[in-house]
């Protein structure tokens, strides 16, 4: 019985440590297992109707197992002294072990006791961090906040201040502007006056000069008109020239006199008359000199009215140089 | 701008300013009226083309008239004579005359014209002178006239032509008297004096002699001919009548008697006599035979000719050293030396019939040429240029001289316009031809 009990005990106390040590932060810090746990063991039998006969049966079977136990006992006796002792042994191996293990149990339990104050410790070093942490996450919020806040009603500011600087800058701008635009209107104004009045005055003495020039273009013209005319009937006059004197026969004998003629030429160059102005006194001679006149006609004579009517009538003085 | 563009203006006025002055001056003369000088022309002849005269009546004409005129009319280098075949077409009638065509050619003047058989056997010759710039007929005739005539007629129309044209007299139709030699086998000679037209064609002979004859001089009228005959065997002045053939020795003396030279008035002849001691000039009084001795000097003075207002006669003396011509008065008085600084040789003068000139022969180291002197100017032009020319006589009209010249088969006549441009050999027959003497106009 007290084998059993021992056992009943040995495994109530492994039991308890087992779920001490599986469950060490369950119990209290200062609870401790004592060895009145082996009544509590006893008491703690169940017994129901189906357990009671079970319990007889096998008190039965245990009785006569108990006489073959008894047989066996003695053999087990033997046995089991041997065993006892080596129980005991075992036990003062055990208690040792269980020494150590209390020891252990102890110092575990005392880790886990630190463990757990660790724990507490931690557990309230963590809840003040953490409410520690929330008191900083608040007041970094609030900061957060409060600087957003003051970040918002900042930029807020800035945007206001800049917005108005802006309105400012856009109204000082449209205020230069118009200043500018003023002022410009104003140059311009006067710089238009005093352009149309110096336009006025370059106008005047452009007019003047203009003036001054026309007439003088009108006296160079007429004295351009006379020279190209002149020079026109200069060139006609040369052309006439050299073709009454290819046709102008001197005859032998009668090179050194000299007659004038009138030719009167149509506008085609033909010579409608020859008329003696001053005779050579040498019938002969004054009729090669019309002769010549009638050999080179159509003389060339100018298409242009004016210049025409200058040359309809021309004098042609036959003096041969011999 | 301005200023520049008024400077250029202001140039260009100026520039135009001296035009229109200079054109002012030029014309400044003639009031408006354009005048303009000609100074040059061309030396030529005169244009004509005489176109070949249609024969009416006859097949073939006895006388190629037209050919004669152009051949007068060329000769006396007053005329540049169309060829036939150069012209444009040959109108006979001054209605078949297209001008275009002949002003087209340059011509200025035509002749054309007619021969027409009359019903009395002897010929009309009808011609026409045109102004083909004018379109107008300058002259028209009919002439009538014989066969025998009918060369002396186409020189009437020479002369017709000449003077309507040249406003001077032609010479055509006039003569020339010279002398030839024949030499005969017999190593003697003939000498004939002779008279043919001017242009040499119908020569008469009027005096045939085998002794020398020389020195024939026309009378004025044309009528006689005075010249030197050694028929005598020593020299006389004859004078011969050319319509009866009479003659007359008039002067003959001692020593020689030659040269003569009627003057202008046909009653006196200027001849060379030797009769006192030395050949001296002479004038003779025709009917009173009456001579007056003009010069006076120990040198030779010969061959006597008239100025045409007969106050005055030229001669060649050699009283200088060589022969030179002198000048004297009618009536006698200083000789006066005419040719200075023509060299060594100047002789036989004769003046022309302008007074103004004398042909003379000129000697120079070339050999002997005719040479016209100025007298106002004592200007001298040598008109020829063979090795031996001689004996130059004027055409009465003065436009052409006529003198004898050494040929290839001896001498023979020439004529030359008296400005040198036109020389040409007559018509002569064999034989030397020496002395010719042109005849007055027959009026």
């Amino acid at each position: 019985m007290l084998s059993k009990r021992a056992l009943l005990l040995s495994v109530s106390l492994h039991l308890v440590l087992v779920v001490l040590l599986t469950v060490s932060v369950d119990f209290a810090p200062d609870e401790i297992v004592r060895p009145a746990a082996e009544r509590k063991v006893m008491e703690a039998t169940v017994i129901d109707q189906a357990a009671v006969r079970r319990e007889a049966e096998r008190l039965a079977e245990a009785e006569a197992a108990r006489q073959r136990a008894e047989e066996e006992a003695a053999r087990e006796l033997a046995r089991k002294r041997a065993e006892e002792q080596r129980r005991v042994a075992e036990l003062e191996a055990e208690r040792e072990r269980l020494k150590r293990e209390q020891a252990e149990a102890a110092r575990k339990a005392e880790v886990a006791k630190r463990e757990a104050a660790e724990a507490e410790h931690a557990a309230t070093a963590a809840r003040r961090a953490a409410e520690e942490e929330a008191r900083r996450k608040a007041a970094a919020e609030a900061e957060r906040k409060a600087a957003e806040e003051a970040a918002h009603k900042a930029e807020e500011a800035q945007r206001k201040a800049a917005e108005e600087a802006r309105r400012k800058a856009e109204e000082e701008a449209r205020r230069k502007a118009e200043a500018e635009a003023k002022r410009k209107a104003e140059e311009e104004a006067r710089r238009k006056a005093e352009e149309a009045a110096r336009r006025k005055a370059e106008e005047a003495e452009r007019k003047r000069l203009e003036e001054a020039l026309q007439r003088e273009l009108a006296a160079e013209e007429e004295a351009a008109r006379a020279a190209a005319a002149a020079s026109e009937i200069q060139r006609y006059a040369a052309m006439i020239t050299r073709r009454v004197e290819q046709s102008f026969t001197i005859l032998p004998g009668l090179e050194g006199l000299s007659c004038t003629m009138r030719i009167t030429l149509l506008p085609n160059g033909d010579v409608a008359g020859v008329q003696v102005v001053e005779s050579s006194g040498n019938a002969t001679f004054d009729r090669q000199a019309e002769n010549a006149v009638r050999k080179a006609a159509p003389l060339p004579v100018p298409s242009d009215p004016a210049l025409y009517q200058k040359m309809r009538s021309i004098q042609l003085v036959f003096d041969p140089q011999s | 701008m301005f200023s520049i563009r008024s400077r250029e203006i202001s140039a260009w006025r100026a520039a135009l300013a001296a035009i229109a002055l200079a054109f002012t001056a030029a014309t400044a003369g003639a009031a408006d009226e354009l005048t303009i000088r000609i100074e040059e022309g061309v030396a030529s002849a005169l244009p004509i083309a005489v176109v070949p005269f249609s024969t009416v009546g006859e097949t073939a004409p006895p006388l190629d008239i037209a050919g004669i005129v152009r051949a007068d009319l060329a000769r006396s280098g007053q005329f540049a004579a169309m060829p036939p075949e150069n012209m444009p077409s040959q109108p006979a009638t001054f209605n078949a005359i297209n001008f275009k065509d002949w002003r087209v050619v340059g011509m200025e003047n035509l002749v054309i014209g007619k021969l027409l058989a009359a019903p009395d056997g002897g010929y009309v010759v009808e011609f026409r002178v045109v102004d083909v710039y004018k379109g107008k007929q300058l002259l028209g005739y009919r002439i009538p006239t014989s066969a025998a005539n009918l060369r002396l007629t186409a020189h009437h129309v020479s002369d017709l032509v000449y003077e309507r044209l040249l406003g001077t007299r032609g010479a055509f139709a006039t003569r020339i008297a010279y002398v030839t030699v024949e030499k005969r086998g017999d190593g003697k000679s003939t000498y004939r004096l002779q008279v043919a037209d001017a242009d040499g064609y119908d020569p008469n002979t009027i005096l045939e002699s085998s002794q020398p004859l020389m020195s024939p001089a026309w009378s004025p009228d044309g009528s006689s001919l005075a010249y030197v005959s050694f028929e005598d065997r020593n020299s006389a002045i004859w004078l011969q009548d050319l319509g009866t053939g009479q003659r007359e020795k008039i002067i003959s003396g001692p020593g020689i008697n030659s040269a003569p030279a009627f003057a202008p008035d046909g009653q006196r002849l200027a001849v060379t006599l030797s009769r006192d001691g030395n050949p001296e000039i002479y004038t003779y009084q025709l009917g009173s035979g009456r001579l007056t001795r003009l010069t006076d000097h120990p040198a030779i003075d010969t061959e006597a000719s008239w100025a045409p207002d007969g106050r005055s006669l030229v001669f060649t003396s050699d009283r200088g050293g060589g022969p030179q011509i002198y000048r004297i008065a009618a009536d006698g008085g200083k000789a006066e030396r005419v040719t200075f600084n023509m060299g060594r040789y100047n002789a036989r003068a004769r003046f022309a019939p302008d007074g103004q000139h004398l042909a003379v022969v000129h000697g120079d180291d070339s050999g002997y040429h005719i040479a016209v002197v100025d007298l106002a100017s004592n200007q001298y032009e040598v008109l020829t240029n063979a090795r031996l020319d001689e004996s130059p006589s004027f055409a009465p009209n003065g436009s052409m001289i006529i003198y004898a010249t050494m040929g290839s088969g001896g001498t023979e006549l020439a004529a030359t316009s008296t400005d040198g441009r036109l020389k040409q050999r007559l018509a002569m027959q064999r034989g030397e031809v020496r002395e010719p003497a042109w005849g007055p106009f027959r009026d």
